[in-house]
Parts: structure tokens; sequence; C-alpha cells
């Protein structure tokens, strides 16, 4: 199944609820063996999306395809998808064996299959020895799991996660992520997993779809959302980002000379992307991207002076707030405790001049 | 070109497969149907055929189809139906009054002060409702009764010397029982309204130095309306049509216009006279019901 | 209560009204089977010597027996159907989304607010023009409409608190609607079908209007017990009679509220 780039094809798909744009032509492929997340704030159509690949909402407009089989007419338990619900959903009156065993009824097993089957799925989703509880006796953390096993013993095509770990406590989360991750490498079944949290999205995923108001903004490799950000709105929703606004001063063949009013005039990398001359255009710079000194840089670099306004030390790393005068918002900086020792010996105070740096690779142009 | 008529026929199925499908309520719909029709024609039918026979005449064994008002006529100018119906109301009235006054604290108390095992009290306080009203309707006679429970256990107390005769065979007899019967309609809406109201709005209410009589009124009261509302209504439209009640412990002075009714179906054999007594208690009650809704919303308008 | 909050702070008259108003609610119930051990022909105090021959003989009156097999059987169908009819109801309103829900559950409850005497002539009209002879078939029909918004109230708040996602996750799972009914819904929502078929079968077994004016010769035990009344030799039989169903009702309908209120049942042959 792996190296099949479309094994799944989503073509213009839409879902109105009323007046309501839940999901807004969407077109997306994603491959067979693939880890793909649909990542966004809640209420961006994420939800509804994995719904329609499962079959629990039908589609206003536009068609899934599964494996080039199209799905609109498929009723969900025909589909080649198995589910792990938000909430889990474990059947109540059941026990772990009997919830597991569920979905085998129709494959019509002899008794002993399906006992090694379920055993086999329990020994996989560690919770051997857990067969005949029920479902309040079990912990979020062992629910997660028997709904995983419950899903995964049908050999699914495709598994749905819809927000699995969201009522997890932390350390748990972690744990269950590196578990997830390993699992789909061993079994390469192809997982769409929605989420809103964006680190766990970029932990586990081969690739991640940003999604905003029904639309996608962005499919990219978590790396690639991470250094090249295509829009103001994905730059800001994974991880921070510095914006600057301003004007193509000069165009180079691998850079664009930006103006940025009182802030200064920078070298980005890149194209210009058709913009001519006196074009607006905005920037993008990760926090760490930056470095900040309190001697004057090299003449020619990118570099801007402000005042050190705020700071927030976290340990293996240090955030710098900086006032620039003509911008909006403070610049925020990642380091590694550069003037940790200058605040600490009383030689920075919060006002004074500082200045920050940064490589023309280290920014990116975005797409408003 | 002409298509072969098996794929016309699936496609036509495939389309309606389709919409099946998609829309949610062609299918909530469809699963609804059963119950819809059943409750829909067994409601419709009788009352359609019992507003029709209310314009026919009875003529000793035969029923005279020919459309008439006579029946109507009768009904405004006997004075004994005005009368009755006039008696029902205010009985109800005064019974739906009585219930919900009584009930409130009650469903006040489970609502907001009663903790554990609150499942148990609420089946406790709506228990009776469900056993035989005809057998609790009788439990009373037998305590209101001449020689019944409360006059013989007085007179052998030595308390009275002869029975108290205004306890059987009056509408306060009546009165009482109603309220005693349908308790439970009172005290069902007026909790749910009570469970619903948010602790914090009461703790804001102290909050803001309101005490406990003064926010109960301006806040516990006004949201609870909805449910007084409803119980009153619950009460009182049923219990207009009641008639085994006044039969047992009405006496002469506590009939009221369902046993007018009753008669006319029984001893009387009068079926479209009965009909139209029937029609008129419907529409006076829907008619009262209305302005009383109608009334009551206006107020709480004014009050928010 | 000590953990209460000051709103939910206890209040000694309210508790001394509650337990003033249960025994309002219990005590005229109570004597009856207090009046079914005395043994006299008349209902009065002083009581006289503690008997249970009112018992005997409404163990061997025969007419009796033969109205509480009617109620039973009248019951029985009634809360099947009555039932049923809930469920599909039930089910349709609580699981889909559809324009309209509100006036069509109101049509369907409509039966709560109609005084029962203008439904029992109007379906004995309809009968008589239809030329449906009366029996127990047509009592079975009326009991059936009134007993449908108890059972759909019983049910629609069984439903809601039923969680959607069950039912989708036994299709993803490769069941069509039928066996994720019989798998999931239905072991799920059993309490709530029970407690209906048992309100329904006490509100049928207790119901005298409909029975009144939809019956013939065959009354079942409200109508018996109507009849009794005139004769004041049968008065304390009448009583030992009113203190069993009493007694009977009371176990049924707790069971029943029980039922209704509590969580998930255990389906024995599933559960193991």
């Amino acid at each position: 199944m792996s190296g099949n780039d479309s094994f799944i094809s989503i073509e213009a798909l839409s879902k109105n609820f009323g007046s309501i744009k839940a999901v807004d032509r969407i077109d997306m492929t994603i491959g067979g063996g693939e880890f793909f997340s649909l990542l966004g704030p809640s209420g961006c159509g994420k939800t509804t999306l994995l719904r329609m690949l499962a079959g629990f909402e039908t589609p206003t407009a536009g068609e899934i395809y599964i494996d080039n089989a199209p799905m609109s007419e498929v009723a969900p338990h025909h589909r080649p998808t198995n589910m792990v619900f938000q909430n889990y959903a474990i059947f109540p009156h059941l026990n772990v064996r009997r919830n597991i065993a569920y979905g085998l009824r129709a494959l019509k097993l002899s008794r002993a299959e399906i006992d090694l089957r379920v055993e086999e799925m329990l020994e996989i989703v560690k919770l051997p020895g857990f067969s005949e509880r029920l479902s309040n006796e079990l912990s979020g953390g062992q629910r997660q799991r028997v709904a995983l096993a419950r899903a995964l013993i049908r050999r699914p095509k495709v598994l749905l996660l819809d927000e699995p770990l969201g009522a997890l406590d932390k350390k748990l989360r972690e744990e269950m992520q590196l578990e997830l991750r390993s699992l789909q490498q061993s079994l390469s079944i192809t997982f769409i997993f929605v989420t809103h949290d964006q680190e766990e999205a970029m932990t586990l995923s081969d690739r991640v779809a940003v999604m905003s108001a029904g639309k996608v903004l962005q499919t990219d490799t978590p790396e690639q959302l991470y250094e090249a950000p295509r829009s103001r709105e994905v730059g800001a929703f994974i991880g921070t980002m510095n914006f600057l606004r301003g004007r193509v001063a000069a165009l180079e063949p691998e850079a664009v000379m930006v103006e940025a009013g009182a802030a200064g005039t920078f070298r980005v990398a890149g194209a210009g992307q058709g913009r001519a001359v006196g074009d607006p255009i905005l920037i993008g710079i990760r926090p760490e991207k930056l470095s900040v000194s309190v001697e004057r840089p090299a003449e020619g670099a990118n570099a801007i002076q402000g005042r050190f306004s705020a700071m927030s030390y976290l340990g293996d790393r240090s955030h710098y707030f900086v006032e620039v005068d003509g911008l909006d918002q403070r610049i925020s900086v990642a380091s590694q405790n550069d003037l940790q020792h200058l605040v600490a010996a009383g030689q920075l105070d919060y006002g004074a001049k500082i200045w920050l740096t940064w490589a023309p690779a280290g920014a990116v142009i975005l797409a408003d | 070109m002409t298509a072969p008529p098996v794929k016309l026929h699936k496609s036509w199925n495939s389309r309606l497969r389709a919409l099946f499908i998609r829309s949610e309520a062609v299918r909530g719909y469809t699963l609804l149907s059963p119950t819809l029709i059943v409750m829909a024609f067994a409601m419709c039918a009788p009352f359609a055929i019992l507003v029709t026979m209310s314009f026919w005449t009875q003529h000793a064994f035969e029923i005279d189809t020919a459309f008439t008002l006579r029946n109507y006529q009768a009904a405004i100018d006997g004075p004994i139906y005005k009368a009755l119906l006039i008696r029902s109301l205010w009985i109800s009235g005064t019974c739906a009054i009585v219930t919900v006054l009584v009930s409130y604290p009650m469903a006040y108390y489970v609502a907001f002060h009663v903790h554990r095992r609150k499942l148990v009290w609420i089946i406790l306080m709506t228990l009776p409702f469900w056993t035989s009203y005809l057998l609790r309707v009788f439990s009373w006679k037998v305590i209101l009764g001449y020689n019944g429970a409360i006059n013989s256990g007085l007179k052998s107390l030595g308390l009275i010397e002869q029975p108290l005769e205004f306890l059987l065979y009056s509408p306060t007899a009546v009165v009482i029982t109603l309220a005693h019967a349908w308790a439970a309609f009172a005290i069902l809406p007026i909790y749910v309204s009570l469970e619903k109201i948010d602790r914090s709005l009461l703790e804001a209410a102290a909050d803001l130095g309101d005490g406990p009589v003064v926010s109960f009124l301006r806040v516990t009261l006004p949201l609870s309306l909805p449910g007084v509302i409803a119980a009153s209504l619950l009460i009182f439209i049923p219990t207009v049509g009641d008639y085994i009640t006044p039969t047992l412990v009405g006496g002469p002075d506590g009939i009221m216009i369902a046993n007018m009714i009753q008669v006319q179906f029984g001893r009387v054999n009068d079926w479209p006279m009965g009909a139209a007594l029937a029609v008129c208690m419907m529409v006076v009650v829907a008619l009262i019901s209305l302005i009383y809704i109608w009334v009551t919303r206006k107020m709480t308008e004014r009050i928010a | 209560m000590k953990s209460a909050t000051y709103v939910e702070r206890s209040n000694r008259p309210l508790r001394t009204y509650a337990m003033l108003f249960l025994a309002f609610l219990y005590v005229p119930v109570l004597f009856l089977p207090l009046f079914s051990f005395n043994d006299s022909l008349y209902v009065t105090f002083p009581l006289k010597a503690f008997t249970t021959k009112w018992y005997a003989q409404m163990l061997a009156n025969e007419p009796m027996h033969a109205a509480l097999m009617n109620s039973i059987r009248v019951g029985a169908a009634s809360a099947l159907f009555a039932t049923i009819l809930g469920v599909f109801g039930a089910k349709a309103v609580t699981r889909y989304r559809m324009p309209g829900r509100k006036p069509v559950v109101f049509t369907i409850m409509l039966p709560l607010v109609i005084p029962g005497i203008i439904m029992g002539v109007a379906l004995l009209i309809l009968m008589s023009r239809l030329g449906i002879p009366l029996s127990l078939y047509t009592v079975t029909l009326g009991h059936v409409l009134i007993c449908v918004p108890f059972s759909m109230a019983t049910l629609i708040a069984r439903f809601e608190g039923f969680d959607k996602s069950m039912e989708e996750a036994a299709a993803d799972l490769g069941d069509n609607a039928w066996w994720a009914f019989w798998r999931v819904t239905f072991p799920i929502v059993f309490p709530g079908i029970l407690a209906s078929l048992l309100l329904c079968f006490t509100i049928s077994f207790d119901e005298f209007i409909m029975a009144f004016f939809l019956s013939s010769t065959e009354p079942t035990l409200p109508i018996y017990i109507w009849g009794q009344l005139r004769f004041p030799q049968k008065l304390p039989g009448v009583i030992a009679l009113g203190s069993v169903i009493l007694v009977v009702s009371f176990v049924v309908v707790f069971v029943s509220q029980w039922l209704r209120g509590r969580g998930v049942a255990q389906i024995p042959g599933e559960g193991r």
C-alpha cells in the first residue's frame, strides 16, 4: 500500500449545516500508510471532514475516493475505515473482550479464532488480562486502548482518530503518542488523526493539513509547516512567529529586499513570487531565528534596534520581548539565555537599547 | 436514443436511496411515521365524528343526520348546563390553584434541600399518581363519609356528637380529592423548572445583598414560573372533565359538567346532545387556557 | 448535611412541611388496607376484630377473577403496543434533526391534556358509527392512545441520555442499522423500555374512564369495582381487592421508575 500517493482522494468536498459552511470545497490526497493529521482550532471543520470519511455525515457536494472507490453511496458499515471516537464510545453493556470482538460478527469466525484475535489485539494495545472488565472499570488511558483495539481488529485500510488523546493528562498523552506512532509504523495502516494540539500533530504526523473556517490553509510535512508557512495564519497557529509588514524595495535573483518603514530594510531569501517593486509584502521570522546582542552588528546584516521590554526564563532557554518603533507588536526572541548573565549582573535593564539580527534565510515571505 | 427501462428504474431507485441517506429529516419522519400516523388518526377521526355528531339530533332510538344547531341552542339556553359548566370551571380552577400552592414548597424542598436519594423522593412524590384513580377517590369517600373514618373517629374520641355533614358531598370535598389525586401533575413540572435553575444565580443574588426571601421572590420564583404555568394547566384541563370524583364525593352540589355529558351517553341516551356539550366544554377550556397562557406570558415579559 | 452549600443548606420548617405533604399523599390511601382487615360490614371507627375473611371471599369470587384476567390481557396488550409506538417516536425525535419536531411531539402528547371523558365519548361515537362492536379490543385501543404519551416521555428521557456515538461506533464496526439496534441501542435503552412497559401496564390496569365508555359485557377490574360500589354489603370485598391492587401497583411503579432513573442494566447473555 505504501507508496500509493493518492490512496485517499478528496475532491471538492463541501458540507453545509444550514447556512454554515463547515467544510468548504476541500481537495486533498492522502497516501497509503501515511500518518496524516487534520489540525485546526475547534469549529474549523476537521471533525466534520473526518466524519464524512467515516460516513456519518453526508457531503453536500464533492466526493471521497478510498482506494479508487467512490464512497458517497457506501454506508458507514461497509466502508474500509474504522474510527476511534473522541469519547471512545466503549459500549457500556459489554466487557472489554466483547467490545473488541464487536466488529468481527460479520466475518463469521469461529469462537476460537475470535478469542485468538482478541488476545492478539489485547497484547498489541498492552491490555492483557483486562478482557472481562466493563467500561466503567477502566481508566481513561485504558478505554482509549480498548477503542483502538476495537477499531484495529477489523484490519481497516484507514484508521480515523477523532482527538483520541484529548481526554488524557499530559504525561499519559505523550506516552500514547509514541505508542500510536510505533503502532502505525508496524501496521502500516493509513492513520487520519484529528487534533487541535499543534505539538501533537507535529510529533506524530508524516504530513499535516492545517484547517481554518472549513478550508485547508496548507498541507505539508511538520518541518515545512514550521520552516516555510505559506500564510500568516499558519505561521501564527504553528508555534510563534513575528511579522513584519513592508514594501518590496528591490528584487534580486535569490532574495527580496524589504523596506519595513522605521524598522529598516532587510534582505529575505526567496523569490519575489510575482511581486513588483513597491508592492506590499509580509514577512515572518521565528523567535529562535533571531539573535540578540547589545553591540551594533556589522554593516549590511539584517538588524533592528529596539528596547528590551520583558523576559521570561524557561530553564533551557529564555524568551525576550523587544519593542520596536513603528511595530504594533513586540518582537519575541527565543535564545539560549544569551542575555541572562547580563540581566542577572544588573548590566541590562528593561528599556535598554538592544539589537536583533537574523540571516536572510531565517525569514519567510508570507501570502498575507 | 431510448434508455433501457431497467436502467431508468435503477437510477430512480438510487436517487430515492440517496435522498433517504442524505436527509436526516426524511429518515426521522420515516421512523416516526408509525407512531405519528396512529396517533394522528386516533385523535383526528374521533374528534371529527364528535364534532359532526354534535350537529345531529336524536329521535328516540334513531339518529337524524340533518345539520342543526339545536343542541348548541339547548346548551346555551338551558340554565342547568351553563351552571354546571361554570361550577366545573370554578372547582377545577380552585383545585389547580390549591394544588400548585400546596405542591410548590414540596417541589422546592426536593429540588434544593434533598441531596441524597433524590430519585427515591421523586418516586415517592409521584407514586400514588400511578395507582388506581378510582381507588384513590374511593378512599376519600371512605374517609370523608357520613359514617366515614373522620366522623366515626372523632365521634369515638368523643369530640363530636353528630357527624360533620359538610365533609362529604360538597364542592370542598371534590376540591380536596382532586388536589390529592393530581398533586403529582403539579409537583413534577415545578420540580423540573426549579432543578434547572443554576445554583450560582442564587449565590449571585445572595452576594449582591438579597436575603433568602427577597432572592426567592426576585430570582427563584420568576425562573420557576414556566413550571407553575404548566402545572396549573395540566391540572385545570383534565379535572374539568372529571366525573368520577363528583359522582363519588360530590353529592348534588358537587356535580360537574362531565356528569351531565356522561348521562347523555348513558341513561338519557341523547348522544348528539352529549357531543355538543363535550364540544362546548372543550372550546371553553381551550379558550380559557389560551387566555391564561397569553396573560401569563405578557406578565412575565413585563417582569423581565 | 455538612457539605451542603449556602443555597442548599437545610431548612427545618420546609422539611417538616415535606413530611406532612407525604403523609397527606399516603395516609388516605392507607385507610383501604387498614379497613380491609376489619371484621365489620361498615367502614367506621372504632375498628372491630382482625379478620382475613374479606380476602378469602375475594379469592372465591369468580366474576372478579374474570375481570382481573380481562384487565391483565388489556394491560399487557396496551403496554406492548404503546411501547412499540413509543420506541419509534422517541427514537426518531431524539436521533434525527427534524424540522417541525415540536408540533409533532405536541400532537403525540396531546392525550395528556385532553379530559378523559372527551376521548372516551369521541372514541365511543367513532366505534358506533363504524359499526365496530365494543369489546376488550376497543378498550385496548383507547388505552394505547393514552399510554403512548407516557411511553414517549419515559423513552425520550432514556434515549436523550443515549450517546449517539455508540450507534456510530456500531456502524463503524460493520453493523447495519438493524444489527446496531439489537446489539447496542436496545441493550442500553432496555431499562427505559422495561420502565415504559410497566408504566403503561399500570396505567391501563387502573384506567377507568375509557374502559367505562368502550367496554361492553366483559368488564375490566376498575369497571367491576365501580359496579360493586353500589352495594354496601360488597364494600369490604372491594376494599380488600383495592388494597391488593394498590400494593401491587405501588411495587410495579416503584420498580419501573427506579429502572427509568438508574444507569445501564446488565443484559444476561451479552454480559459475560
